[in-house]
């Protein structure tokens, strides 16, 4: 087509799924990770690196054997509260800040209000018995031990990548698991860059006590991680809003999304989590030479991500750093006809004579300069793959559609005013109705009758 | 859906003499011809023509081009009068007006310009917009999903919508009182003065100023609304998103038409041997374009930054491109000119 005219860009297979987190079980992390595994690799995405699940041990022998009291907190006078006088620190260090636990006795004393864990050492255990058990009850082994003085630091490590062992041997009662371990994807290779992403399971960007998927993102430029191509970030497991989390994924060969299935906002809890992603390497014309790479991260709270067709998040070009500018996030742009709004009512959806939807390009726009905090600094960067818009909305909980005789994937609406009666900015500016789709091939989808 | 292409042969970029009624009429009347018109009938000081869609032959309109002595503000300046209708001639648009012989525009030496497919037409003199310049109109391209004659319906299609007839017109002044400018497919993206008329449904709409209860529309690409929300007017000129990063290439779009009788349109068509761009360029300036040159044929102001963002502007939000075949100058009272020697047509 010579015209920017409706263009699927392509890029097969491309598979949908559901994850589940069951919240009543601690054993969730890795199963909940291999079901990202499969999901990707299902979407062409392949294992790029091992990752083993890896903690570090801190074990003051002079101290041993554990703690018979709890230490006193030094900045509030009579609160129990460990320290980091402690016999035994374990610390875990995913893509956030490190996880730190203190050892205790759980036999002698009530678990004082801070993060320890019980693993079956007693006040007869030795510093040699306690890195004996405390290895057979993770299924780690130790691969590095340095001593100096008294403390000796201990690295553990799985014996097989992917997320790590059961980790409520250290868990105690304190919410936070350890596994930190996980799988590295790797994209296919498109332009000759390509993407690989590693999921761990740890507390996340809000720390301990929290549960979370917490990602890395690179791009490789023309092969090799390119400087400062790494973004982290999370998807939150917690709070429990059910016993069951259940997760959306949608994977093809050069980009995924993933959220809460079903669902549009946090309001439920309060607290605005992040629970959605976008990680995408764009779709650009082959003769493109307007930058040599553009990969996002788009992650929010669903409230933005699944209710307009502006994404926060993260953008990289080329060589530059990720740009974390709020408005330097992903905009899809759409048709519109309005020029005011004086017309009370709901919003256009737009249509030929015969309520036909009309379907086009799912273009993207982002901000090349990473300190931009201006739309006007906004230009095309790409075409989502596999991805339409459609002119009009869909209420969060609408997941499939059939068009064109195939199954797609309900993205995101822009919903932002469902009522151009209400009052505010829309009447400066009208707007249609218009939706983020994602054409898929397999995974649970219902086929088209 | 790719564009609209008509039999390049029928394809005709008019330079014309409008120095007097007799030659833009006489021009006209032969320009209009080589596009494909077919003449319905003869009246006093004009013609009545019909067109006929190169997609489908039912689809048809007429066109009446007529000198009626009518002269408008300012100056009292003469008209040709230029009517849109159906064609059992019950559904009628207002009497757009072209200026001629008027020294305010242009007379003794004035010319005009007028691009003309088999059922479609510009006019424009270049570097001028508004004041009775700019008549537009004809039958769109239809989705041959929605044409009527289409035997293979769908089944889960709404087939007593199909299109059995359907065409558009505009023009850049006010039919109401004749005297105000207002926007057309030259200036915006959307038209204030217009009539359209989709199977039995007529639509018109005589307004001098302009708002969103104008009917007649191209649908174009804008960011979400949630922006302007965030970021209000500063960055109003959004439309300079939607080029390439690093290349600043525009995109092209196919121009869709719309219009209802209430929001929201509807798209009823696409126009014919058009695009649109998503970049400001001035007046008339060429492209090439899928092998063939192309003119500009809208402009307007290239920014606009505080109220309602492009109300009356068309500038950055995209450009209408019309394909150009070359200029074929009409001249008064000489010989029908021959086609321009040098065809960029591709085929």
């Amino acid at each position: 087509m010579p015209t920017e005219s409706f263009s699927l860009a392509v890029a097969s297979p491309s598979y949908t799924g559901t994850i589940v987190n069951e919240r009543t079980t601690p054993e969730r992390g890795g199963s909940t990770l291999g079901a990202w595994r499969d999901a990707m690799h299902a979407g062409g995405w392949t294992d790029y690196d091992d990752v083993y699940a890896s903690i570090t041990v801190r074990l003051d022998v002079a101290q041993l054997p554990v703690m018979t009291v709890p230490p006193l907190d030094d900045k509030l006078d009579g609160t129990v509260i460990c320290t980091l006088r402690a016999a035994i620190i374990i610390t875990a260090t995913g893509f956030f800040e490190p996880f730190q636990i203190w050892g205790y006795d759980p036999g002698a004393y009530t678990p004082p209000p801070c993060d320890a864990f019980s693993y079956g050492l007693t006040q007869q255990d030795t510093a040699d018995t306690f890195k004996v058990k405390l290895a057979d009850v993770l299924s780690m082994i130790i691969v590095d031990t340095k001593i100096d003085g008294t403390v000796e630091t201990l690295t553990y490590q799985s014996v097989a990548p992917g997320p790590g062992p059961n980790g409520t041997g250290v868990a105690g009662w304190v919410n936070g698991t350890i596994w930190y371990g996980g799988y590295n994807l790797r994209s296919e290779t498109y332009r000759g860059n390509f993407l690989d992403v590693t999921g761990l399971e740890g507390p996340g960007s809000l720390g301990k006590n929290h549960h979370a998927w917490e990602f890395l993102a690179k791009v490789h430029r023309g092969g090799a991680p390119a400087g400062g191509a790494e973004q982290r970030f999370d998807l939150w497991l917690d709070p429990a809003q059910s016993s069951q989390l259940v997760w959306r994924i949608v994977v093809c060969p050069y980009q995924f999304a993933i959220w809460m299935d079903g669902q549009a906002d946090d309001t439920a809890t309060g607290t605005p989590y992040p629970r959605a992603a976008f990680i995408s390497m764009p779709w650009v014309p082959d003769d493109f030479r307007g930058h040599i790479v553009f990969a996002f991260v788009a992650t929010s709270i669903l409230g933005v991500f699944r209710n307009t067709l502006k994404w926060n998040g993260y953008t990289w070009f080329d060589g530059g750093p990720w740009s974390t500018s709020e408005s330097s996030g992903v905009i899809v742009p759409a048709l519109r006809t309005r020029t005011t709004v004086q017309t009370p009512g709901t919003p256009d959806r737009l249509t030929t004579t015969q309520g036909m939807l009309i379907t086009d390009n799912a273009w993207i726009t982002a901000a090349r300069d990473p300190a931009s905090v201006f739309v006007i600094d906004h230009r095309l960067a790409g075409k989502l793959w596999n991805c339409c818009t459609v002119n009009d909305n869909y209420p969060s909980s609408t997941t499939f559609g059939t068009m064109m005789d195939t199954p797609w994937v309900h993205v995101s609406s822009e919903s932002y005013y469902p009522n151009y009666a209400a009052p505010g900015v829309p009447f400066l500016d009208g707007m249609q109705k218009a939706s983020v789709w994602w054409r898929v091939e397999s995974g649970d989808i219902p086929l088209p009758e | 859906m790719g564009v609209a292409y008509s039999p390049p042969d029928k394809v005709i970029h008019a330079d014309l003499d409008a120095s007097s009624s007799h030659c833009l009429r006489q021009g006209l009347h032969i320009a209009v011809q080589k596009a494909g018109w077919v003449i319905d009938r003869e009246i006093t000081n004009g013609f009545v023509y019909i067109l006929i869609s190169p997609q489908d032959a039912s689809l048809q309109c007429k066109v009446q081009i007529q000198d009626t002595g009518r002269q408008i503000f300012p100056f009292f300046s003469p008209i040709l009068d230029v009517m849109f209708m159906d064609i059992e001639e019950v559904n009628k648009s207002p009497l757009y007006a072209l200026h001629h012989t008027s020294p305010s525009y242009g007379a003794p030496t004035r010319r005009m310009r007028a691009h003309i497919t088999p059922c479609q037409i510009f006019t424009y003199v270049p570097g001028v917009t508004h004041n009775a310049n700019s008549v537009m109109g004809g039958i769109p391209f239809i989705d041959p999903n929605a044409l009527d004659s289409t035997i293979d319906l769908c089944a889960d299609e709404v087939n007593d919508l199909k299109t059995a007839r359907a065409w558009w017109s505009c023009s850049d002044l006010s039919t109401a009182d004749y005297d105000w400018g207002v926007p057309s497919f030259r200036t915006s993206w959307h038209a204030g003065c217009s009539a359209t008329l989709h199977n039995n449904t007529f639509v018109i709409e005589p307004r001098a100023f302009p708002d969103d209860s104008a009917r007649l529309r191209i649908p174009v690409m804008q960011r979400p609304q949630h922006f302007l929300e965030s970021y209000g007017n500063v960055n109003s000129d959004y439309p300079v998103i939607l080029r390439w990063t690093g290349t600043d290439q525009p995109l092209c779009f196919d121009p869709f038409v719309a219009w209802s009788d209430t929001h929201p349109v509807k798209i009823r068509g696409q126009l014919w041997d058009a695009i649109y761009r998503t970049q400001y360029v001035s007046w008339e300036s060429p492209l090439t374009f899928d092998y063939l040159l192309w003119f500009s044929y809208s402009t307007g102001e290239r920014q606009y930054n505080g109220g309602a963002p492009h109300l009356y502007s068309t500038g950055d939000i995209f450009t209408l491109y019309l394909r150009d075949p070359g200029l074929t100058h009409f001249e008064c009272d000489a010989p029908e000119p021959e086609p321009p020697t040098e065809s960029n047509y591709a085929y």
